[in-house]
């Protein structure tokens, strides 16, 4: 009885930590990396794809661009909707362009952080 | 003061299990990241080629979206990023010398446009690691001995952190499970025999002490149901330990 017991135990315990959370969940990806170049006013300009890789069509699927300085404070950030063949709404495994460029001056940019939001 | 010194010596075996399973994770961790540096190489020299080929032709007359499509067509951005699987490249960046040398932008790169593992540029320190991989490959056109531009490509550790977590998690939980038991088990095999009383023989004096108030309260028990004639009718049933002395 107490092995069941043991075993029933040990079995409560790991499937807490089956690190299920750790594995990312289907939604919005960049497809492939985002290209960075020095524009000619001496700019970075930006050039990428995203996809949607989730079951569901998404709405407001947003682009945000952080650029920090070498001491670590932001200098500037920069939100960026992405425009579908149905507006704000991205079907399910569409694919959309998106470009932007930076006002900071380039050689000030230290550290840059790309990430994805959008509502299901 | 006793149970304070247990307490430092469990401390002290956690602590040793921990590094040992942590020292595993750090391994698991760098030969997968040396993987994702190997890609990461390989994939700049790939799109450094292209850029010479792109470059080459269309020379005055640069535009990104233009490039990118190029790549696209050439070697697939969807294929990049199945070949990477974890980790993919975040950023790909395409510098001109020409910008690297006014200043205007600062490639990580020393004044022979290879990488620089010095500069701040190639390094984001965070979780106490630095976690960014910077591959940089210059890129010629045509001839010229010096190079048209570089290609820089950044790619993150924290997703390689996270899958070796994830892969390994149970491992390392049963491990720690593991090596707990092996501790206790260590611990039954080293602990002292109890020594023999010789003045008591193998009873301590509190066990006496214990059997003797036993004895006594055994006895007025006994002594309270005792009724007269019934000894001589069943003798058997009552046990007088008085009697026996």
């Amino acid at each position: 009885m107490n092995f069941f017991r043991i075993l029933f135990t040990v079995a409560i315990i790991f499937s807490f930590v089956s690190c299920e959370r750790l594995q990312t969940k289907p939604g919005v990806d960049f497809l492939g990396p985002v290209l960075e170049v020095v524009g000619e006013e001496g700019k970075l300009g930006y050039t990428g794809k995203v996809i949607n890789n989730s079951d569901k069509k998404l709405t407001n699927v947003l682009v945000r661009y952080i650029a920090k300085n070498k001491d670590g404070k932001i200098i500037e950030a920069i939100t960026i909707p992405l425009i579908g063949t149905k507006g704000l709404v991205i079907l399910k495994g569409e694919i959309v362009d998106f470009s932007f460029i930076l006002r900071s001056e380039t050689k000030n940019v230290f550290n840059k952080q790309l990430t994805l939001d959008y509502i299901e | 003061m006793y149970f304070f010194k247990r307490l430092i010596v469990i401390v002290l075996v956690q602590l040793l299990i921990f590094s040992f399973i942590f020292t595993l994770f750090v391994f698991s961790f760098n030969q997968r990241r040396e993987v994702s540096k190997n890609q990461s190489k390989a994939l700049a020299s790939v799109i450094a080629e292209q850029a010479s080929n792109y470059f080459e032709e269309n020379d005055n007359n640069f535009s990104s979206k233009d490039f990118f499509n190029f790549l696209d067509n050439q070697i697939g951005v969807q294929k990049l990023t199945n070949a990477f699987n974890v980790n993919p490249p975040e950023l790909l960046a395409v510098y001109f010398r020409t910008d690297i040398m006014k200043g205007i932008v600062n490639a990580g790169t020393d004044d022979n446009l290879n990488k620089d593992d010095n500069s701040p540029f190639n390094k984001t320190n965070k979780f106490f690691f630095n976690n960014k991989y910077v591959a940089i490959k210059p890129f010629f056109i045509g001839s010229s001995d010096k190079p048209y531009g570089v290609v820089r490509i950044e790619t993150s550790n924290i997703p390689i952190l996270t899958e070796v977590l994830y892969n390994n998690g149970i491992f390392y939980m049963l491990l720690f499970l593991i090596l707990n038991n092996q501790a206790f088990l260590f611990y039954l095999w080293t602990k002292k025999k109890k020594s023999l009383d010789l003045d008591t023989g193998y009873l301590k004096e509190s066990s006496l002490g214990s059997i003797k108030i036993m004895h006594k309260l055994l006895g007025d028990v006994i002594q309270d149901h005792k009724v007269p004639g019934t000894q001589k009718n069943n003798p058997a049933n009552v046990l007088n330990i008085d009697d026996k002395k």
